[in-house]
């Protein structure tokens, strides 16, 4: 019995020393822990049982979590209890210097007065907004994110009824902002509420009128309340035109005029014309009509000429007037002769074509000698006029303004009746009554009493102006709150327009900066390393001008220590060096010095293939415009040299709307592209394929049905397809337009030829001579390749277009002098040129509807098409509605229109309100936006050319986030890149390839 | 005495040829369009107040005498509607008053801060910069022991706008005469243009020393040879390199020394290394294609004009009777020929030392060096309006040194040929 319990207790004592010694042996298990950055296995690490793995791998930094295979999150916290797989965001340690070679560096960034492009190099990555376009989760489109903003904004409009113009039942008009509470500048200083609203006192300084203080007020759809009234306290400025401001009613209500001080004003603002600006006309002003007018003591024979010089009061040359007097027809209403007078410029172009009947009353007649003859002198309509110029000359100021009084606005009213062609504004007036032209939407006015108010502008002094009274302040540290002008939905365009910084400054640099001790406020800020402070993710550690700079990562932004951020912003320093020529860029670049190229012209035939090329499309348009003024032409004809010797040089065919159409349908988009603009893409339409009409559904416009529509009208297919026809679908009629269709060119160029004839822009006398010219003369801004060599394309191009055709022969092109870089378009506004071409507009990618400004405001290259006379018919909420052209954009513009209800193609009574501003639904916007883009087209005005578009050679070691461009983000940026190499590993590689590397 | 007199009446032609010439240059580049091209949401009128406030909109004379004399301002204190001067506030929006700074009992400066002693800076947010804290200030009374108010001023140069009764000062602003060369408006937005031109003159002048010191010895050294070696191999070649080097312009140099030194061998760096200075090693280093390029022309220049004078010489019959009279060729050549040559290059030398100032457009741009070269074309080229301020100030500077070196080589003609007596009748 003792031996069985001795051996029991033997085998108890075995087993018991075999436990322990298993859980011994077992606790000093070590297990692999593999660590993977996507696939690929970048190091292990041998983790005793139970205890827990560090996560480090050695030559690399994790960023972020990490996650077993299952894609479930890992806490490093877990012990180790069998061999496991991690798979987390690595990074390589190491230097990745991201390095760029443009041909200018930015000079001045302070953001309150930047002006070159090349600023955006060091305030892109310095500073940030608060909120910032992101991709969306799935990497396929974009989305705006809060950045310096913790959150996305909350509409407190309720909280401030009764101040900043803010009434009961206001919404959308303030909004709250919540801040980051761990924000700094990049010297480690605390950025809170106030130093923004510090910031915005400063750039709205009125000493100072900053470049950029506008933006608060004057640019984009969000404007600041009491921003441009702070900006602009103490000077007397002029606003908008007095026309623009009342819809579709345009004029102001007559009982809304007042008179204070002999001033009339409406609302207390005066009414001011300024003689150089003609407002709405979009004309130089009432200045250069007036020089159609003969201030008779101021006339002076040009002998060589035999024209007249036309002096203004102040002895002013103004223009040169011809004594030519020609008949052109006869008067049906009087069977009197029609006499054309022609007018010229200083450089002897005419200016504008007037009619007179035979009593000739309207002008004076002149001698060879410049003198007067005595039968015309003093003739009633003349004095009238001078006398009612003179009146508005005597009151102008210096800058050429007339505050209106009531007899000054008779006199402009005198002087507008007298332009078009009338004695005065009654003659003028009851004329509008029976004429349908002026009686049209606005039937219910007479034209002639009113028309002035589209030259006129609203002036105003503006008064002193307390900055607390402007709607941008501190809701504690950390909220601002914004006060809108007109009230914003918290939409897209609301958090996009709050992408910004507004502005941020580090005040107390900036304050120390500004000087006037001179007599004019300058201010250094941003001028060099020492007089700037950044808050972006990187901050500036290096300038030269002009030569380099260096960013490298900021230790102080919040981004840093955000989990969102982990993984992102692997570059750690940023260089910027000057390099002027491109060979030399590409040089560079395949030494592997540079880590982009952008792709030239000359580079293409290598290149365009290659694995590291990324082609980029913008979202802007380049046109061939030309405008279509007969009476412009006309003036042009007579004083152009003929190409070919003894010929008739005639313009007036470009008045013709079909020859224009002929000239875009035989435009050879695609080789004019290929030889000038490689990178881009035959454009079909005004608007570019990447413009996006919804950005919370992240559609494109080009991609709506109303587009595709506008498209198919302008190429003649609308017609064309649908079953039975000859495309099936609407997207087989659009995906058929090549841009050049030159058959059809060429039928239209006949027709173009039997409506000259039929107007008389072709004599019998020239066709039976056949030496006439139509002559183009195409205007050059500056005299570089790009310019010059299109414009031999583009002659050689229509030369042989109109071949088989009976312009065959006749079509001559002539190149301008250089008109200047900024202001060409000029000269196409006032016919000096017959067409631009390569001109556009920088487009807003997410706003199509607010880049229809530019077709019918000021900036328009075709102001002598009045496009408050052009209507446009578009059916909305099932009834089809009536108002011009101009009015439709402006309700595009968040201004409420008034349109006519038109039933069975006639107008009738019944006018429905219409505003398509930010706030109108999507459909109706792109609706509104496609006819009137069919309408632009279909002026052929506007000949669309090629989309702007951009080709880049990736260096090898960078990898993009995204292979597809994804409009708002890119490809990632430097945020999202990653490298695969570190800057030695790169320049080790780079050696053994031999020292260039091959991209092709 | 003559060449005292000779010297003055050529610096006082000289200054009423620079007076002249700088007018000229002030109404050309005003007359030059200036006005900004309307850009899309851009308020018009924000622009016209800046060129207002600038002076853009008075006639060019006008324009003129405020940029050579300034302008004289009219301080006084603002009024608002009822007469009244308006209080300043701060950047806070707190009404301002005289005040003084507050020290503690120990005569320190006492700083604002926070409940927990944390040092605020002016937002209110608590900082560590010494150099943000804010003083704690206290009112000035007046002797009725009213706090006095800080007012808010305006300044205007037209004396009749200051209200009736307003006291103000007067204040000469700006002006040349007062060392105000002014600020640039477009290519240096903010920044005062005598500063930039002062940062960037040095590397152009580094770059021309660099290069006149590279290619005089060995232009010169390269015409004596060949002139030594009159119609020998060596002079043919010499002279068919010098044909060569004067005929192409120093772009295709440029190009050529970069993409080969560079991209094919490696030994120098595309673009110059700025950074740390126009005299720093790594400048100079960085600069040595861009030195060559540079010099091949002026190496030429000088090698052809230096063979050519001590060819000349060389034939002369006094050289023959140095040689009779025992001189070896050497001493004859350095002591008679090469002196006499020397006539006509050593103007040449000075022409290049004074040229110095002048930046290369070209070889700055290809080689990224950031002097001076490019500053003129980009002054007047300059969109929306010409950098007036910057091409003045360039306008200037080089017509005065362009007339100095005219009147220094006239003279040092004098001084090398004691034959040449510069004025005397």
């Amino acid at each position: 019995m003792k031996k069985a319990k001795r051996l029991l207790a033997v085998v108890v004592a075995v087993c018991l020393l075999t436990s322990v010694m298993v859980v011994f042996a077992a606790c000093d298990k070590t297990f692999t822990v593999s660590y993977y950055n996507g696939n690929d296995l970048i190091g292990t690490e041998k983790v005793q049982s139970g205890k827990t793995a560090t996560g480090q791998v050695s030559g690399w930094s994790l960023s972020g979590g990490l996650k077993t295979a299952d894609g479930e999150d890992f806490d490093l916290k877990t012990p180790i209890t069998a061999d496991i797989s991690l798979y987390g965001n690595f990074t390589k340690s190491g230097n990745y210097t991201y390095r760029v070679g443009p041909s200018e560096l930015p000079t001045a960034w302070n953001s309150h007065t930047a002006q070159s492009a090349s600023t955006d190099y060091i305030l892109d990555f310095t500073t940030e907004g608060l909120y910032s376009l992101d991709y969306s989760e799935d990497f396929t489109t974009f989305r705006i994110v809060p950045s310096m903003a913790s959150d996305f904004p909350t509409d407190v409009t309720a909280d401030y009824v009764g101040r900043f113009g803010v009434v009961a039942g206001d919404t959308d008009k303030v909004y709250r902002i919540p801040l980051k509470t761990n924000l700094k500048f990049d010297n480690g200083e605390v950025i809170n509420a106030n130093s923004f609203v510090r910031s915005v006192r400063n750039l709205l300084n009125p000493q100072a009128a900053n470049f950029r203080a506008d933006e608060l007020y004057a640019a984009g759809d969000m404007k600041i309340y009491g921003a441009e009234a702070y900006a602009k306290q103490n000077s007397y400025a002029l606003s908008a035109f007095v026309s623009e401001n009342y819809g579709a009613e345009e004029y102001i209500n007559p009982t809304a005029f007042t008179v204070a001080s002999d001033l009339v004003q409406v609302d207390g603002k005066d009414i001011v014309m300024d003689l150089n600006s003609g407002g709405n006309w979009g004309s130089n002003g009432l200045a250069a009509y007036a020089a159609n007018g003969d201030l008779t003591k101021s006339l002076v024979m040009d002998e060589e000429t035999g024209r007249v010089k036309i002096f203004d009061t102040k002895g002013v040359w103004i223009l040169t007037r011809s004594l030519e007097e020609v008949e052109i027809g006869t008067n049906p209403d009087t069977q009197e002769p029609i006499k054309d007078y022609e007018f010229f410029d200083l450089d002897g172009n005419k200016l504008q074509q007037r009619y007179v009947n035979d009593a000739g009353t309207a002008w004076v007649y002149l001698d060879k000698d410049g003198n007067i003859k005595e039968e015309w002198a003093g003739c009633r309509a003349q004095d009238i006029y001078i006398d009612a110029y003179q009146k508005l000359l005597d009151a102008a100021d210096e800058k050429g303004w007339v505050k209106l009084t009531s007899e000054l606005v008779t006199a402009t009213q005198n002087v507008i009746a007298h332009l078009q062609g009338y004695d005065s504004v009654e003659e003028y007036a009851a004329k509008c009554v029976t004429d349908n032209n002026f009686v049209g939407v606005d039937g219910d006015i007479n034209y002639a009493y009113v028309e002035w108010e589209e030259m006129a502008f609203f002036g105003q002094t503006w008064a002193q102006y307390d900055f607390e009274d402007v709607g941008f302040f501190a809701d504690g540290d950390n909220a601002l709150v914004i006060v809108l002008v007109n009230p914003m939905e918290d939409n897209f365009y609301l958090r996009r327009s709050l992408c910004t910084d507004f502005y941020l400054v580090y005040n107390e640099m900036y304050e120390r900066l500004a000087d006037t001790s001179t007599g004019v406020y300058t201010n250094s800020y941003g001028t060099s390393m020492e007089t700037y402070v950044g808050f972006g993710p990187y901050k500036l550690v290096s300038f030269l001008s002009d030569s380099k700079f260096r960013m490298e990562k900021n230790p102080h932004w919040h981004g840093y220590s955000e989990p969102e951020m982990d993984g992102l912003y692997q570059t750690t320093a940023i260089e910027y060096i000057v390099v002027k020529n491109d060979a030399t860029r590409l040089e560079m670049f395949l030494k592997g010095e540079l880590d982009s190229y952008g792709l030239q012209v000359k580079d293409m035939a290598d290149y365009v293939s290659s694995d590291y090329t990324y082609f980029q499309d913008s979202e802007s348009t380049w046109y061939v415009a030309m405008n279509p003024d007969v009476a412009t032409y006309e003036a042009q004809q007579k004083l152009a040299e003929p190409v070919n010797q003894g010929y008739s040089v005639i313009k007036t065919p470009m008045a013709i709307f079909e020859f224009r159409q002929a000239l875009s349908y035989s435009l050879d988009r695609a080789a004019f592209n290929l030889q000038f603009n490689p990178t881009g893409s035959v454009a079909k339409g005004l608007l570019s394929s990447e413009i996006i009409s919804d950005p919370d559904k992240g559609e494109y416009y080009r991609g709506t049905d109303e587009a595709k529509d506008a498209l198919l009208s302008f190429w003649g297919l609308e017609d064309e397809w649908g079953e039975g026809k000859e495309y099936a679908t609407r997207d087989e009629a659009i995906a058929s337009i090549t841009g050049y269709d030159i058959a059809g060119s060429k039928a239209l160029f006949d027709q173009a030829y039997d409506k000259a004839v039929e107007a008389g822009y072709i004599t019998a006398d020239m066709i039976s001579s056949g030496k006439w010219e139509v002559q183009i003369l195409l205007g050059i801004p500056v005299a570089v390749d790009v310019y010059t060599k299109s414009a031999e394309f583009l002659a050689k191009n229509w030369t042989e277009a109109v071949k088989g055709t009976k312009f065959e022969g006749h079509l001559t092109f002539k190149n301008s002098q250089e008109l200047g870089g900024t202001t060409f378009g000029n000269y196409l506004r006032n016919g000096t040129v017959d067409m631009l071409w390569l001109v556009g507009y920088q487009g807003d990618q997410f706003n199509p509807y607010s880049m229809m400004d530019v077709y019918s405001g000021k900036l328009q290259y075709d102001p002598l098409t009045d496009k408050s006379k052009v209507n446009v018919d578009i059916e909305l909420d099932g009834k089809l509605l009536r108002a011009t052209l101009s009015d439709w954009i402006a309700c595009l513009q968040n201004q409420t229109i008034q349109a006519s209800v038109v039933v069975d193609g006639n107008v009738t009574t019944e006018k429905v309100s219409v505003n398509a501003g930010s706030s109108a639904p999507t459909a109706k916007r792109v609706a509104i936006t496609a006819k009137c883009e069919t309408a632009i087209l279909n002026l052929g005005n506007l000949m669309p050319l090629s989309t702007d578009a951009s080709a880049i050679l990736k260096c090898m070691r960078i990898q993009f986030k995204t292979e597809d461009y994804i409009l708002g983000i890119g490809r990632g940026g430097l945020k999202y890149n990653t490298y695969t190499m570190t800057d030695e590993e790169f320049a080790a590689f780079v050696k053994a390839q031999g020292g260039t590397l091959n991209y092709k | 005495m003559y060449l005292l007199k000779y010297i003055l009446k050529r610096i006082g032609l000289m200054l009423l040829t620079f007076l002249v010439i700088f007018t000229m240059c002030f109404v050309f580049v005003k007359l030059l369009p200036n006005m900004p091209a309307e850009q899309f949401g851009k308020d018009m009128e924000l622009i016209l107040k800046r060129r207002e406030m600038l002076g853009y909109d008075k006639p060019i004379i006008e324009q003129y005498v405020y940029y050579l004399f300034g302008r004289t301002g009219y301080i006084y204190d603002k009024l608002d509607i009822n007469g009244n001067r308006i209080q300043s506030k701060d950047s806070q929006g707190n009404l301002l008053w005289e005040s003084r700074i507050v020290k503690d009992e120990h005569g320190n400066t006492v700083y604002k801060t926070d409940a927990d002693g944390n040092y605020l800076n002016a937002d209110g947010a608590i900082t560590k910069d010494p150099a943000l804290y804010v003083p704690v200030t206290e009112p000035i009374l007046d002797k009725d022991g009213n706090k006095i108010p800080v007012y808010e001023q305006e300044t205007v140069y037209d004396k009749s706008k200051i209200p009736e009764g307003v006291e103000y000062i007067r204040k000469g602003m700006g002006g040349i005469i007062r060392g105000y060369f002014g600020t640039s408006e477009v290519l240096y937005l903010g920044s005062d243009v005598w500063e930039i031109f002062a940062r960037k003159i040095p590397y152009t002048v580094a770059l021309n020393i660099y290069s006149i010191l590279l290619s005089i010895p060995l232009g010169i050294a390269l015409g004596i040879f060949a002139a030594l070696k009159k119609n020998k191999w060596q002079d043919h070649v010499i002279s068919t390199g010098v044909m060569i080097f004067v005929s192409v312009p120093s772009f295709i140099y440029a190009f050529l020394v970069q993409y080969i030194l560079y991209f094919k061998l490696g030994w120098t760096p595309p673009v110059a290394n700025a950074m740390g200075g126009a005299w720093s090693w790594t400048f100079f280093t960085s600069i040595i294609a861009a030195i060559l390029s540079m010099s091949f022309g002026t190496i030429a220049g000088f090698a052809r004009y230096t063979r050519a004078e001590l060819t000349e010489v060389l034939t002369n019959e006094y050289m023959l009777l140095a040689r009779t009279k025992g001189l070896t060729k050497a001493q004859a050549v350095v002591r008679h020929a090469l002196r006499n040559a020397m006539v006509v290059i050593f103007p040449m030398i000075l022409g290049e030392f004074i040229s110095i100032m002048s930046g290369s457009l070209i070889i700055e741009q290809m080689f990224s060096i950031p002097g001076v070269g490019e500053l003129y074309i980009k002054s007047i080229q300059a969109q929306p309006t010409p950098d007036y301020n910057f091409f003045m100030l360039l306008t200037g500077f080089y017509t005065l040194i362009g007339l100095s070196a005219g009147i220094i080589i006239d003279i040092s003609y004098g001084i090398i040929d004691p034959r040449i007596r510069m004025g005397a009748r």
